[in-house]
């Protein structure tokens, strides 16, 4: 009754031995019979998946889903009469091609994926970092600035008290009350002041040391709160995750998951565009002016670090403090500028610091602790 | 060459009245393992993969891996039929998904610790849970290949447990160090003994009856090479300090700026001759210790047995030798993109020196139900183990 059949090669899941089979197609079955079996195997073709379409000279490859351990092999020359009878769903759904025309779509579709990441995540990463709340923010910071410092704090209390001050007037112009946290850190050879999440503000002793005038230090400490109050050093942080983790992701594997946990470790690397220091520049000047303080002190300061270094002369193959500055504070000519350009000059203002207070500031690391 | 006697009674030239009638039992037919994978298909599987993972942030990965087993492992045949791989990469994905809380489990106690206190060493403890799941996930990633893969309908299996695995894993790791390396030899046939003897295909399990004792005498012999290697390193690491040393005094009394100072190390000490006497040990330390591995994969391969099946393996020290060396340079000047050629390598390197010994047809085989199946492999892809290869 049957109209067409053919043999194939038949493995029945239960034992290893190969049985030639003779395989009858029905309307809606298939029957497999075996040499040794008397019980014929009937396969709805509903039920058939198709594991392998053949590849001359090698079979297809098919199994019953009512027994997926059971195989059928069926030659080429068979398959053409069987594979019409099959339902679409016997079919393995549609992998991706390998041949080299689609890889070589992927290929652009991966490069378009990867500058569009890493141009685009970055800048989603360094939005999110302005919804995360204060608290969570100060305790980031925190682990920031005790990862990153070593050297002894400076504690003279008159000294501090005058830093303080400092801070307070600059904070009278600014939009948000942030808590800020001033610290000077014991170090003569670093010209550098830094800006942690959450309001922390670390100035180097080498600061205090070449500068001349209180109004100097102010210029620098209201460029690093104008960071602050645009809340650059978050962003930085998530900017630096999103770089980090998206390249993570695309050139390794899923343990980048797992890397998220460094985000302590980045905290180093905190690295501003050129944008945000011109945006701190503009904005520290304005505090200066708000609080009624000569706003050209940080350009006073810039230029003459870079003059007492030309002076001292930097041939002895020695990195430069002025260079060491300026390589995490990029575009120094046009930051003075820029800067200058602000600065009005005829106007009279006020002293940050009166000469005591100056003098115990500069002195402030007359007494040191351990920093944590 | 290609037959082996079994009959104990032939062996010691007693010919009984029992061994008459099993002549043809008395020669062990030889199976070769085949594979006709097409580099071309490889590197596009692989290719496939980059670029998918690239896009998909790695998450097509378990698909991708999948696909490619798929064809490596149909790629492989014994006696003509050829093997199979039924893992899924939505079986892949969701193990996956089930490790990841077990890992950050583990590893929160030695984050918060050292975000709490960054300098110190101390919480590097917590890390060594780690260390233990490590030889778990090893071996449930193990089960979980062998249980997906099937030849001639019958599926691979392997029992024991992955925790038991772990301890003695974990146990002869610790007695290597004590014993300075020594050990090596019986802790490799331990670790391995518990894998094979745990391993089945069908009803038939598999054996293991290799002893650590045979691979001594080449273990100690090209582990003392290694120690001289090891001196002559040492001797270049001195050899450098002394360089520095002298590139600093000089550099101090005449006021070299840094690059006239390292180019005086360079022309003027030892320097060259230092690295040269580090560089050495370095590439012929893993070359002896080639000679070693070949007698280990001997070992491991010719003392393996399914019910009456055997092996053996044809592997010299010289064909390991230029397979790995060609690796090496394949790697080096294709800078990684040469990986697909390797594995290729790997695996004909394999199949052509593995052979199978005994009635493959005969043999009464029979499929096994209810044996153990773990999940999928998720732990060893949460851990970043899986070199991704196979």
């Amino acid at each position: 009754m049957s109209s067409i059949s053919f043999e194939a090669r038949f493995f029945d899941g239960e034992t290893a031995k190969p049985h030639r089979a003779v395989v009858e197609l029905y309307r809606t079955v298939l029957r497999i019979k075996t040499d040794g079996d008397s019980q014929p195997k009937d396969w709805l073709y509903k039920d058939i998946k198709v594991l392998e379409q053949p590849v001359p000279p090698l079979p297809a490859r098919l199994t019953s889903v009512q027994n997926s351990d059971m195989r059928l092999y069926v030659e080429p020359e068979d398959w053409t009469t069987l594979k019409t009878r099959l339902p679409k769903t016997a079919f393995p759904r549609v992998t991706l091609s390998t041949n080299w025309k689609s890889l070589l779509g992927y290929t652009g579709l991966s490069i378009a994926f990867v500058l569009g990441t890493v141009f685009l995540g970055p800048k989603l990463f360094e939005q999110a970092g302005g919804l995360i709340p204060q608290e969570t923010e100060m305790q980031i910071g925190k682990m920031a600035i005790e990862s990153s410092i070593d050297d002894p704090v400076c504690v003279a209390p008159q000294g501090q008290a005058a830093l303080e001050k400092m801070v307070h007037s600059l904070k009278q112009g600014m939009s948000r009350d942030i808590p800020f946290n001033v610290r000077v850190i014991s170090d003569d050879e670093m010209l550098n002041a830094l800006a942690a999440p959450g309001g922390y503000l670390v100035i180097f002793s080498g600061i205090l040391k070449n500068a001349d005038t209180a109004k100097e230090v102010a210029g620098v400490l209201a460029h690093e709160m104008a960071h602050i109050e645009m809340n650059h050093p978050m962003k930085s942080l998530m900017r630096n995750l999103g770089v980090t983790l998206t390249l993570q992701m695309m050139f390794g594997d899923a343990r980048a998951i797992g890397n998220a946990a460094h985000f302590a470790g980045m905290m180093n690397q905190l690295h501003y565009s050129r944008e945000d220091e011109m945006e701190a520049d503009a904005i520290g000047q304005a505090l200066l002016e708000k609080a009624n303080i000569d706003p050209a002190g940080l350009s006073l300061f810039f230029e003459r670090i870079r003059q007492e270094e030309t002076a001292y002369g930097d041939h002895d193959g020695h990195w430069s403090h002025f260079e060491e500055y300026f390589s995490t504070h990029p575009q120094t000519e046009k930051r003075i500028n820029q800067l200058k350009l602000n600065e009005s000059g005829s106007q009279t203002y006020q002293k940050v610091l009166n000469d005591s207070e100056w003098q115990a500031l500069k002195a402030i690391c007359s007494k040191q602790t351990d920093f944590k | 060459m290609s037959t082996i006697i079994t009959d104990p009674a032939l062996l010691t030239g007693q010919a009984t009245e029992d061994a008459q009638p099993r002549k043809i039992g008395q020669y062990v037919t030889t199976n070769h393992i085949h594979y006709d994978g097409h580099t071309g298909q490889i590197y596009k599987i692989w290719l496939l993969n980059f670029l998918m993972n690239i896009i998909t942030l790695g998450i097509y990965s378990f698909w991708g891996k999948t696909r490619l087993r798929q064809y490596v492992a149909g790629a492989f045949s014994l006696n003509k039929d050829r093997f199979e791989y039924t893992g899924t990469g939505k079986e892949l994905f969701l193990g996956f998904l089930k490790a990841i809380p077990l890992f950050l489990v583990l590893y929160l106690p030695y984050m918060v610790a050292s975000f709490m206190d960054p300098e110190a060493i101390w919480p590097l403890v917590l890390l060594v849970p780690l260390f233990y799941v490590f030889p778990i996930a090893i071996y449930s990633a193990l089960r979980y290949r062998m249980n997906r893969t099937n030849w001639r309908s019958i599926r691979f299996g392997l029992d024991g447990s992955a925790i038991r695995y772990a301890n003695l894993y974990l146990w002869r790791w610790f007695l290597d160090i004590v014993s300075l390396g020594i050990l090596i030899p019986y802790s490799d046939v331990k670790r391995y003994r518990y894998l094979a003897d745990h391993a089945s295909y069908g009803n038939i399990l598999f054996r293991f009856e290799g002893r650590g004792k045979d691979l001594m005498f080449i273990h100690l012999a090209t582990y003392s090479v290694a120690l001289g290697l090891l001196l002559i390193a040492f001797y270049g690491f001195q050899l450098i300090a002394a360089s520095f040393a002298m590139m600093q005094a000089t550099a101090a009394e005449y006021g070299l700026p840094i690059d006239e100072a390292v180019f005086f190390m360079l022309s003027e000490t030892s320097l060259p001759g230092a690295l040269a006497y580090i560089m050495l040990p370095f590439i012929l330390f893993p070359l002896v210790r080639l000679i070693y591995k070949t007698a280990l994969i001997h070992e491991m391969t010719n003392h393996l047995y399914a019910g009456d099946i055997g092996f053996r393996s044809t592997v010299t020290t010289t064909g390991l030798i230029k397979l790995k060396l060609g690796n090496f340079f394949i790697l080096m000047c294709t800078l990684g993109l040469g990986m697909p050629y390797i594995m290729q390598r790997n695996l004909r390197f394999f199949a052509q020196h593995t052979q199978v010994r005994g009635d493959l047809e005969t043999s009464d085989i029979k499929q096994v139900t209810n044996r153990k199946s773990s999940d999928a492999e998720g732990l060893q892809a949460v851990m970043g183990l899986d070199s991704g290869l196979m």
